[in-house]
C-alpha cells in the first residue's frame, strides 16, 4: 500500500501535542505545485514532563531516521532538517553517525516550549523574531523561507515508519513521572489510552491528582482517570500531600515565562493569572476567593478564544480543568 | 489571483474579494470594528486582539481578528456578539493596566485611541495593578523620546522601522510579559543608527514613542521675552495639516490664520519657510546647472531632508560628494533672517530668536547640528513639530480655525508657487526643474509643470528635455525605497542626473512630526491642496520672485556667490554605523 493511504488508514495523528492528521500534512506538501520543499523533524521537546523524544533518541534512532527518510522521499523534499533541542546535544554524535550519507541536517537550538508551535520553529530556523506567524498560510503551503514544509514531531515520524513496515495497531509513548513512582519512565500503550491504563495499578491509590500533557494540559483526579491521556502523552503524578493550586501555579508560571509576548491575551493574561493565583493563596475569605477564581476563569477563557496561536489558546485547559474538578479543594464547596 | 464574491456581516450582504481582510470590507462599508495596533501602512501584526469578530465558515464558528483574516466565500461575520465584546473588553482592560497613563505629556491628548476605546467599551477602572511604572525612558537624542512604561507591545514601531525606513533600529527584547520594544542593541536611540524620520512615532498607538518635547522651552521663551526679537517660521506642509488637530479635514490651508495665531502668542515676526524654499531652489538649481556642465559628482541628490542626509552620512559615505550642499529651506530662511532682515531692522542677530514649526522630528536634530551653527550659533533656536505647535496654541486657548487672517511679514514672507509644493514628494525636484529649464531653454514657453514627479508612489522617474538634452531624474519617498533605488543605481540598471529623496512616505506631508493619525488617505488629502495653491500663484518660479531678487541684491551676492555659499550651504560629516549589520 502507498504510504499516505496507509497513514490515512492507520488514523495516525501528530504526537507532538496538536493531534493533526498526519496524512493530510504529507498529502498537502506532496501535492504542492512548488518544486522546492522541506522536511523538518521537530525534536525541540521543551515541556516539563515530556521525554518521549529523548527515549526515541536513546532506543529507536535508526527507525526515526528511516521515518525521516520516508517522509523526505514521499514528499520529494530538497532538504531535510532535524530541529534538535539544545539539551539533547549529547546525542549529536549518535545522530551524525546514523544520518551519515543521508543528507539530513541538524539544527541545534535552545528550542523551548515556543518551538512546539510550527511557525515559531520556522521563525527560529530563519533567524527571525521568535514569534508565531499568521496562519494561513500553513507551513505545508509556505513554510521554511516560504516553501512548502512538512513539520512532524519525532515520534510521529517514528510511528509513520512502523506503519510503512506493516504495523497496524498504533501505539504511542507516554511519559510517566512525578511523585510516588521510583523513577520517570516511558510506557508504550495504544493511542487514545485512558489515564488509568497508562499508570501502573499499584500506584493508583497513592495519587491525589495528575497533570496530563504538561503545563498546557489538564489536571485530573483519580475519579477522572477514565479520560484519555491526550496531547503530548505526558502524565505527571502528584502525591497525596500535594495541593492542586501548587500544580496550577506551576503550569501558569511556565506558560507565563514561555509566552513569546506577542499578543495581549497570552502575554498579559498569563501574567495576571499568576498574580491572581498568588493572591488566591493569600486570601482567607471564601467570598473573595470565589471572586478571584471567577476573574481567573474569565481571563483564561478570553485567552482561549482570542490568542494569536494555539499555545495562547491552551491557557484555559489547565485553568478550566481545575475550576471544573477541584472547586471543592479551593473553595471548600 | 483574487476572486470576487459576497460575504455576510451582521446578516447583511457585502461585496468582497480574497485580497481583502474583514477589516478592509468593514471600513469600506462604514462598519465599525475597534482596532488599536492596526495601521494601513503596515502589514497586520494582529497582536492587540481588539478587532475580534465572530466568523463562521461552513458552519464552523470561531473568533478571529478582523485585521488579519482574509475574506472567504460563504463567510458569515457577526461584529458585536456578547462573547466578542467581553473578550475585547478584557483584552483592553489588560492593555490599559500595562500602559502607565502619563496623559499630560502625551502626543495623543484629546484623541487618544486607548482612551476612546476605554470609553466605548465602558471600562471605568482596571481591576489589575500597574506593572511597568519604572520601565526605561530614553531622552538622549535631540529628536526622540521613548518611554517604555507607556508601551502596549503592539510592535508597530518595529515594522515601521523595517517596512518604511528599511532599517532595523527598533527591536524587541526578552519574552512574555517582560518583552520590551525599543532601541536595538542598546539602551538609547543614541546608540543606534536611527535617522530620526519619526515614522515609528506616527504609528505608536500608546504615545510610548514621541518627539522630544520643546514645548516648555518655547513657552518659557515667550513668557520671558525681554528685549529679544521673536521670529516664527513654518514649513510648507505645516499649514495644510495643523488644522487636523483642531478638527478640520486634512488639506485645509491655514497659513494666514496661523500667522495671526503666532502673533497672538507673542512672536514679533512670522516668516514663511516657502520663501526659504525659493532660496533653496535658487541655490540648488545653480548647483545642478554647474554639475550638468562639469559632469562632476553626478547624479546630484537633494539634501533638504535631514533624515536622508543622516542616512547617507551613516550608510553611504561614497555618496556624500553627490549631495547638494544647499541647506534645507528652513535653514536657508533662518540665516536670511539673521543676516539680512536683522540689518534691515537694525538689530544684532544675537537678539533674534527663531522658532520653526516643522512636520518633522529630524529637524530637532538638524537644528542642533554643529554644521548648522557655523554662521550663527544657532541658526534656528527651537524646532517644534506640528503637534507641539498645536499644543502650545491650545494651552493658550487659541482656536486656530476661528481666527482672522494676517499676512506674513515682509520681505521674507512672499513666496512663489515653487516654494508651495516643497512639502510633497517631488516638490523639490519640480521647483528646481522649473528654474533650470527656464534658465537653460531657449524656447519662449519653457515647461512649468512636471506631472511625472508628482503623486504618492514611492519611486517616480521622469526624463526632462532641455533643448534636446535629456535630463534623467528620479523622485523617492520612504527610505526603504531609497535603498532600493541606490541598489539599482549601484548595479548600473538605473542612471540619473538628479535624484530627490525624502525619508517619509509622500514627502514632508507624511513626516514624523505631522498630526496623528497619518494614513495613505490623509496623506493624499494633504497633498491635493499643494498643487491647487501652486497653480493659483502668479509667480511660480523661484527666480522670478521679486523678494528673492531683492534679497540677493541686499546681500550683494548671487546664487553660489561667496556670501551665498557662507549662508546657504553646508558641510557633511561621515558617521560610522553603530549597529552591526545582520
Amino acid at each position: 500500500m502507498e504510504i499516505i493511504s496507509a497513514l490515512k488508514a492507520s488514523n495516525l495523528i501528530g504526537l507532538g501535542g496538536a493531534g493533526f492528521p498526519t496524512w493530510q500534512k504529507w498529502q498537502a506538501v506532496k501535492d504542492s505545485p512548488e518544486v522546492k520543499r522541506f522536511v523538518i523533524c521537530n525534536l525541540s521537546e521543551g515541556e516539563p514532563g515530556v521525554f518521549k523524544d529523548e527515549y526515541i533518541l536513546q532506543n529507536h534512532l535508526p527507525e526515526l531516521i528511516a521515518g525521516i527518510n520516508l517522509a523526505k522521499e514521499t514528499i520529494g523534499a530538497q532538504r531535510t532538517y532535524i530541529f534538535l533541542n539544545d539539551k539533547y546535544k549529547k546525542y549529536l554524535p549518535k545522530i551524525v553517525k546514523e544520518t551519515k550519507g543521508k543528507k539530513i541536517e541538524v539544527f541545534i537550538d535552545t528550542g523551548r516550549y515556543l518551538c512546539g508551535e510550527e511557525t515559531t520553529l520556522l521563525q527560529t530556523m530563519e533567524g527571525k523574531l521568535r514569534q508565531p506567524r499568521q496562519k494561513p498560510p500553513f507551513p505545508t503551503e509556505a513554510g521554511l523561507y516560504g516553501y512548502p514544509t512538512l513539520i512532524n514531531n519525532a515520534e510521529t515520524l517514528y510511528r509513520a515508519y512502523l506503519i510503512s513496515q506493516g504495523e497496524t495497531e498504533i501505539k504511542r509513548f507516554y511519559s510517566l513521572s512525578g511523585d510516588v513512582i521510583d523513577h520517570k519512565r516511558i510506557v508504550e500503550e495504544k493511542v487514545g489510552s485512558k489515564i488509568k491504563e497508562v499508570i501502573p495499578p499499584r500506584y493508583l491509590d497513592k495519587i491525589n491528582f495528575v497533570r496530563v500533557s504538561g503545563p498546557s494540559g489538564f489536571f485530573a483526579r483519580p475519579e477522572d482517570f477514565e479520560q484519555i491521556a491526550s496531547g503530548t502523552g505526558a502524565v505527571e503524578i502528584y502525591g497525596k500531600n500535594r495541593r492542586i493550586l501548587e500544580g496550577l501555579i506551576n503550569s501558569i508560571t511556565f506558560l507565563k515565562d514561555e509566552s513569546c509576548g506577542k499578543c495581549t491575551p497570552c502575554r498579559e493574561g498569563t501574567y495576571r493569572i499568576a498574580e491572581l493565583l498568588n493572591k488566591l493563596i493569600a486570601t482567607a475569605s471564601l467570598w473573595d476567593r470565589k471572586e478571584i477564581l471567577e476573574l481567573i476563569s474569565t481571563i483564561a477563557k478570553t485567552a482561549e478564544v482570542s490568542s494569536f496561536c494555539p499555545l495562547g489558546s491552551s491557557i484555559n485547559r489547565p485553568v478550566a480543568s481545575v475550576i471544573e474538578n477541584f472547586k471543592q479543594e479551593i473553595l471548600g464547596e | 489571483m483574487s476572486k470576487n464574491f459576497e460575504i455576510k456581516i451582521n446578516g447583511k450582504k457585502y461585496k468582497a474579494s480574497t485580497d481583502e481582510t474583514i477589516l478592509d470590507i468593514a471600513k469600506k462599508n462604514n462598519l465599525k470594528i475597534p482596532a488599536l495596533c492596526y495601521h494601513p501602512d503596515l502589514p497586520p501584526g494582529a497582536s492587540c486582539r481588539l478587532c475580534l469578530v465572530e466568523v463562521s465558515t461552513g458552519g464552523k464558528l470561531r473568533i478571529a481578528t478582523a485585521c488579519s483574516t482574509k475574506a472567504l466565500d460563504g463567510m458569515e461575520i457577526k461584529l458585536d456578539t456578547p462573547k466578542v465584546k467581553s473578550a475585547r473588553k478584557l483584552n483592553l482592560e489588560m492593555l490599559l493596566s500595562d500602559h502607565i497613563k502619563k496623559c499630560g505629556e502625551c502626543n495623543w491628548q484629546s484623541d487618544c485611541e486607548l482612551k476612546e476605546l476605554a470609553k466605548e467599551f465602558g471600562i471605568k477602572e482596571s481591576r489589575f495593578p500597574e506593572r511597568r511604572r519604572h520601565f526605561k525612558i530614553d531622552d538622549k537624542t535631540n529628536s526622540i523620546h521613548w518611554d517604555s512604561s507607556k508601551c502596549v507591545e503592539c510592535g508597530n514601531c518595529v515594522s515601521a522601522c523595517s517596512e518604511i525606513a528599511g532599517l532595523a533600529n527598533i527591536e524587541s527584547k526578552y519574552r512574555g510579559h517582560s518583552i520590551i520594544f525599543g532601541p536595538a542593541g542598546g539602551r538609547s536611540f543614541a546608540d543606534t543608527d536611527c535617522v530620526f524620520c519619526g515614522q515609528c512615532v506616527l504609528r505608536c498607538p500608546s504615545g510610548s514613542l514621541q518627539e522630544k518635547s520643546e514645548i516648555a522651552d518655547v513657552e518659557k521663551l515667550l513668557a520671558n521675552k525681554k528685549n529679544q526679537i521673536l521670529v516664527a517660521q513654518f514649513a510648507p506642509s505645516t499649514r495644510y495639516s495643523i488644522g487636523e488637530l483642531f478638527g478640520l479635514p486634512p488639506g485645509k490651508n491655514l497659513e494666514l490664520k496661523l500667522v495671526t495665531a503666532l502673533k497672538e502668542l507673542g512672536f514679533d515676526y512670522v516668516f514663511d519657510v516657502n520663501f526659504g524654499a525659493d532660496i533653496t531652489t535658487m541655490e540648488e538649481a545653480a548647483e545642478l546647472m554647474e554639475r550638468l556642465q562639469t559632469k562632476k559628482d553626478e547624479p546630484m541628490f537633494t539634501a533638504c531632508c535631514p533624515a536622508w542626509v543622516r542616512y547617507v552620512e551613516t550608510f553611504h559615505h561614497e555618496l556624500i560628494p553627490n549631495l547638494t550642499t544647499t541647506k534645507s529651506p528652513t535653514h536657508c530662511l533662518a540665516p536670511a533672517v539673521k543676516a539680512y532682515f536683522a540689518k534691515k531692522i537694525g538689530v544684532p542677530p544675537s537678539r533674534i530668536k527663531i522658532v520653526e514649526i516643522m512636520p518633522c522630528i529630524a529637524k530637532k536634530y538638524e537644528a542642533k547640528l554643529p554644521e548648522m551653527c557655523q554662521t550663527f550659533s544657532p541658526e534656528v533656536n527651537f524646532a517644534l513639530t506640528v503637534r507641539e505647535a498645536a499644543k502650545i496654541l491650545k494651552n493658550k486657548n487659541i482656536d486656530l480655525p476661528e481666527l482672522t487672517n494676517s499676512q506674513f511679514d515682509s520681505p521674507l514672507g512672499s513666496s512663489s508657487g515653487a516654494g508651495a509644493i516643497y512639502g510633497s514628494s517631488g516638490g523639490v525636484m519640480e521647483s528646481a526643474l522649473r528654474t533650470v529649464v527656464a534658465k537653460l531653454c531657449k524656447c519662449d514657453m519653457p515647461k512649468l509643470e512636471f506631472r511625472d514627479v508628482r503623486g504618492m508612489e514611492g519611486i517616480k522617474e521622469a526624463s526632462v528635455d532641455i533643448d534636446g538634452e535629456i535630463l534623467e531624474v528620479a523622485v523617492v519617498s520612504g527610505l526603504k525605497n531609497a535603498a532600493k533605488l541606490l541598489a539599482d543605481m549601484k548595479s548600473g540598471i538605473k542612471r540619473y542626473n538628479y535624484v530627490e529623496v525624502m525619508a517619509c512616505p509622500g514627502g514632508c506631508l507624511g513626516g514624523g512630526g505631522q498630526p496623528i493619525p497619518t494614513t495613505p488617505d490623509i496623506r493624499a488629502m494633504r497633498s491635493a491642496t499643494f498643487y491647487i495653491d501652486d497653480a493659483a500663484k502668479k509667480i511660480r518660479r523661484a527666480h522670478a520672485n521679486p523678494d528673492i531678487i531683492k534679497l540677493y541684491a541686499g546681500l550683494d551676492t548671487k546664487p553660489l556667490g561667496p556670501k551665498a555659499l557662507s549662508l546657504f550651504h553646508r558641510k557633511f560629516k561621515t558617521r560610522n554605523p553603530k549597529l552591526k549589520k545582520k
